[in-house]
């Protein structure tokens, strides 16, 4: 009954003190409406509407690339034509006419060009601390750009320079292949002659020249004996020569005769009429006489002819002994020349014998040596094969994948909110803490001065109910406040249906969890504060810091180490996490009400602490 | 020791006997004598004792408060020393005393809004307890209720602090109402109460759970005399319906001595004095009765008017003759007969008789003025 009786209580107070009641109905409508004006930019937005100052002392192909890059995005001022632009901007940014200046050093592109790394110098107004950073990262971001874009077009012209080595390889290939083949080839061969000259027996060779230095000297015996009896035989025709002379004379001797009588034969029977059959008789004995006397002659004729023949025979032959005496001595000077060669071949057939050693060392070091080519052509093949691949490889891949290789490519999931929706979520937790803290320690001081809280005290009610029933009080008086930013935030911004009484409940269970925390809090300030305006600061000094805590303007991610965990530790991080998880993610986290629950039994024996701690004063 | 266990068995509290402070507590109450150099404790507790001893009636049954050696420091400042008080149950009881002489401290002792550093405290012969003052109903100096909610909304709040809800609650409220005087007010806003109806809903607030021992403190400050008078007869008729106990503390002498069956002077953190007004104001001195007359030969007269039985001195002086007594007012009768028979015509007669301010004053020295002064110009 006490619980209600101070409901009751409370609650008409609150609503009896009209300008509390309407503050505490408009002035979070109001901040919601402000914040939703000030917020209400869509997070997909990239132009950052600030000015640039420009200085661009190279005036070049690649500054202007830069340039242009930035330029999509914000809005440049270009002081490049002015003297001293780089002091000039710099002053511009100091003064606070401009959010940031650009100077790009003279030299910019040629230094690029010549694989030197170029500095862009960026001023900052980093006095604008939410801009600067962003501004900071936006002008990293063209300036990495740009130089992925120079670094496209070098590494492009790196492509067709190893575009043509590859070809330079193709051409290198084809001559190792011939130059392999080529050494094949010599293998063969070298194969082959190292067969043959290894089948060579100087042994044989030398018994061969032995047999033909003997056969030699058989010859050069034959020779002379054939000498000799050449010379006997030419006797001999001589003699048959002189026979063969007389044997003639007789001859013409007889044909003479046989002349004379066919001459007689034949005037015998001149005169006579040999058609006469008187004469047919002797006629014929006439004509056969003379036939047989023609063919005595023509006998003789023939054999005067074969003397003739005989003895030009003769002296064919005689003259062929002739020559062939000489021959022979000609080959008996040959004999011995070929003796002496013999006598040289020996020699050389030993020398030549080291030669074919020398040869064949030669050969097993050439073929060694050309087998070694082979194999290293092969590999060398290999090697051409795969530098060919890699620079394929390399070759096939697109530069600006080598320049960047990991493209950001980011999707903002909530494309399609403002940066308010992300902030509503952390905005009624906000509120309510600090309509909690204002609300619980300034009424509680109130009642403390205006001696009602002494009552209290004097009709001994437990001052742990009293700080219990309180902190419910509150928390029932301010629930309805609740249900207004709830609907607020569903009807006025979309924040979630209505309808989804899971999550309404939800929402409201955290932020009850959450406002019982802070009244709790609220009433350890009231305990030690002697005046509304003592505890309307210390709810300032305490609900500023958990603002700046809370992760709402400063992410916990760039806090210092031990800063984020006293933020994490305060009571508003998580109902702003339940919150979000809720209407954000649509994924309620029941996980943080233990959290929550924590907190509010903590600070609930804190206020109930703080009341027995203070009870005695003033 | 002797002193005090007498005076307690006659259910009279006594001042304590001047007592030698530790240094630092000498320091902080100060020197314990008055701009007289008049010695509080060793003159005006005997006396007191006496006259206590003498006049006080038959020793009450119990008592509402026991408070014996009560003592209270803060930092730099000694409130309460070794403050003793016994009050019966019953009656309207007076702790007067200047700003800063420990009645307020004595008081949230009491009620528990502060603990006593020693000494022992009994409430209705029982340990100081929750239950036990759960007994006391407290009506702060300055008006203590939620300025938002109305008479009845207040009262029913204040009931339901000690358990009283729903009929019962709502009859008590109303029976208050009525019986305090603000029932046309009972659902106005407080904030829009005169300052009488303040006092009264402030009062009421403290009556809502029907307590034994109602703590009134200073009730009617602030307010015009009318409005204070008003208030009186509130706190006279509420005191005798209800039989309750009543502390007073208060800066008006006239109040104290209009309400109060018996008044403890507190000064210095200590019972300055104790008993009843007219107790307490012979303390201060004699009743002076002043007369003039024509032709004015008071040589004659005076002799005769030394010689009535219970005038304990005359003087004559040009502008008359002054006579202390008692009881002043009991020799007006025969001082006049013998003017007429001596045919003087009395043209100016007036009786003189000590305030509790006087004794105040005597006790206190100039502090009651500098405390009067002090809150003329603070306004508190």
């Amino acid at each position: 009954m006490k619980l209600l009786a101070e409901i009751s209580k409370d609650g008409k107070a609150f609503l009896r003190e009209r300008r509390t009641l309407i503050l505490l109905v408009a002035a979070p409508l109001i901040v919601l409406l402000v914040l939703a004006g000030v917020f209400g930019k869509e997070t997909t937005e990239k132009a950052l509407p600030v000015s640039i100052g420009l200085c661009d002392l190279d005036a070049s192909e690649a500054s202007s690339l830069f340039v242009e890059s930035v330029s999509s995005h914000s809005n440049i001022i270009d002081y490049s034509e002015r003297s001293s632009c780089a002091d000039v901007v710099r002053s511009q940014v100091s003064q606070g006419r401009l959010s940031a200046a650009i100077i790009i050093p003279k030299g910019f592109q040629q230094g690029i060009t010549a694989g030197e790394s170029q500095n862009v110098t960026v001023f900052l107004d980093n006095s604008r601390v939410q801009v600067s950073p962003s501004l900071e990262a936006f002008l990293s971001a063209a300036a990495q750009g740009t130089g992925q874009q120079i670094s496209s077009s070098f590494i492009l012209s790196v492509w067709a320079r190893l575009d043509n080595a590859s070809a330079q390889l193709d051409s290198l290939l084809v001559d190792v292949n011939a130059s392999r083949a080529k050494a094949l080839e010599i293998q063969d061969r070298i194969g082959e002659t190292h067969s043959s000259l290894s089948a060579i027996d100087f042994s044989t060779l030398t018994e061969q020249l032995d047999a033909a230095n003997s056969t030699l000297d058989g010859a050069a015996s034959e020779l002379r004996s054939a000498q000799s009896n050449l010379t006997l035989m030419q006797g001999k025709l001589a003699f048959y020569d002189e026979e063969l002379d007389s044997t003639e004379a007789d001859l013409l001797r007889v044909r003479e005769m046989l002349q004379n009588v066919s001459d007689s034969i034949s005037s015998a029977g001149a005169g006579t009429n040999c058609s006469d059959p008187i004469f047919l008789a002797y006629c014929a004995s006439l004509h056969s006489m003379n036939g047989t006397v023609a063919s005595a002659l023509f006998e003789v004729d023939s054999r005067i002819s074969k003397i003739d023949g005989a003895r030009e025979d003769l002296r064919n032959i005689n003259s062929t002994m002739e020559e062939f005496k000489l021959n022979i001595g000609a080959s008996l000077s040959e004999t011995e020349n070929v003796r002496a060669r013999i006598s040289n071949m020996y020699e050389f057939a030993s020398s030549l014998e080291e030669s074919r050693e020398e040869s064949l060392r030669t050969m097993r070091e050439i073929n060694s040596s050309a087998a070694q080519l082979v194999t290293k052509s092969g590999e060398l093949e290999s090697l051409i094969r795969g530098s060919k691949a890699q620079i394929n490889e390399i070759t096939s891949r697109d530069a600006l994948s080598v320049v960047a290789p990991i493209l950001f490519s980011s999707q903002n999931i909530f494309s399609s909110r403002t940066f308010f929706d992300f902030l509503l979520p952390s905005l009624i937790p906000l509120i309510l803490m600090f309509v909690s803290l204002f609300l619980a320690s300034t009424s509680l001081v109130r009642e403390k001065n205006s001696m009602t809280l002494e009552r209290v005290y004097v009709a001994q009610v437990p001052l742990w109910e009293y700080a219990l029933t309180k902190i419910v009080s509150y928390t029932v008086v301010l629930f309805p406040e609740v249900l207004l930013l709830l609907a607020t935030a569903s009807v006025a911004y979309g924040a979630f249906p209505l309808s989804d009484t899971d999550m309404l409940l939800f929402l409201a269970s955290a932020l009850v969890l959450l406002l019982f925390a802070f009244n709790a809090l609220g009433i350890v300030i009231a305990a030690f504060s002697e005046s509304e305006a003592t505890a309307f600061l210390a709810s300032l000094v305490i609900g500023l810091p958990l603002l700046f805590l809370s992760g709402i303007l400063f992410p916990f991610e760039f806090m210092p180490a031990p800063i984020m965990l006293l933020g994490q530790a305060t009571p508003l991080t998580p109902a702003i996490t339940a919150m979000q998880s809720a209407i954000l993610y649509a994924t309620p986290n029941y996980a943080v009400f233990g959290t929550l629950i924590i907190y509010d039994m903590v600070l609930a024996v804190l206020a109930a602490g703080a009341l027995y701690a203070t009870k005695g004063r003033g | 020791m002797a002193r005090r266990k007498k005076a307690r068995a006659v259910g009279v509290p006594v001042a304590q006997p001047a007592q030698a402070l530790p240094a630092p507590m000498q320091d902080a109450i100060g020197e314990s004598r008055n701009s007289d150099g008049f010695h509080i404790s060793a003159e005006m507790t005997g006396r007191i004792q006496r006259d206590s001893t003498i006049h006080a009636p038959s020793p009450p049954a119990s008592f509402a408060v026991q408070a014996s050696d009560i003592s209270k420091v803060y930092p730099g400042k000694v409130t309460l020393f070794n403050f003793s008080v016994e009050i019966p149950e019953g009656g309207i009881f007076g702790l007067l005393g200047p700003n800063g002489a420990g009645k307020s401290t004595f008081i949230r002792i009491l009620t528990g809004l502060e603990k006593e550093d020693s000494g022992t405290l009994l409430i209705f012969g029982q340990k100081p307890s929750p239950s036990a003052r759960k007994l006391i109903g407290l009506a702060p100096q300055e008006n203590s209720f939620h300025p938002l909610l109305t008479c009845t909304e207040n009262l029913l709040y204040y009931g339901a602090l000690y358990g009283i809800t729903g009929k019962k609650a709502r009859e008590r409220a109303q029976g208050l109402i009525s019986q305090l005087g603000f029932a046309e007010k009972k659902d106005v806003q407080a904030s829009f109460l005169s300052g009488g109806m303040k006092r009264r809903l402030n009062l009421a607030c403290a009556l809502m759970h029907s307590p034994k021992l109602i703590i009134l403190d200073e009730p009617t400050t602030g307010l015009d005399p009318s409005t204070r008078r008003q208030l009186w007869e509130t706190v006279t008729r509420l005191a005798s319906e209800t039989g309750a106990t009543v502390i007073l503390t208060t800066h008006y002498m006239e109040e104290a001595e209009a309400l109060c069956g018996k008044i403890a002077f507190v000064n210095k953190g200590q019972i300055a004095a104790y008993g009843s007004p007219r107790e307490l104001k012979r303390l201060a001195g004699r009743e002076v009765l002043k007369l003039r007359s024509v032709p004015g030969e008071y040589s004659r007269m005076e002799p005769l008017i030394r010689n009535l039985p219970g005038a304990e001195g005359t003087t004559v002086t040009e502008h008359g003759i002054v006579v202390e007594a008692d009881d002043a007012e009991s020799l007006v009768s025969a001082i006049t007969s013998i003017f007429a028979e001596n045919s003087e015509r009395i043209v100016e007669l007036s009786v003189s008789r000590p305030s509790l301010e006087d004794v105040f004053l005597k006790l206190t020295g100039a502090q009651l003025k500098e405390a009067t002064k002090n809150e003329a110009a603070g306004g508190n």
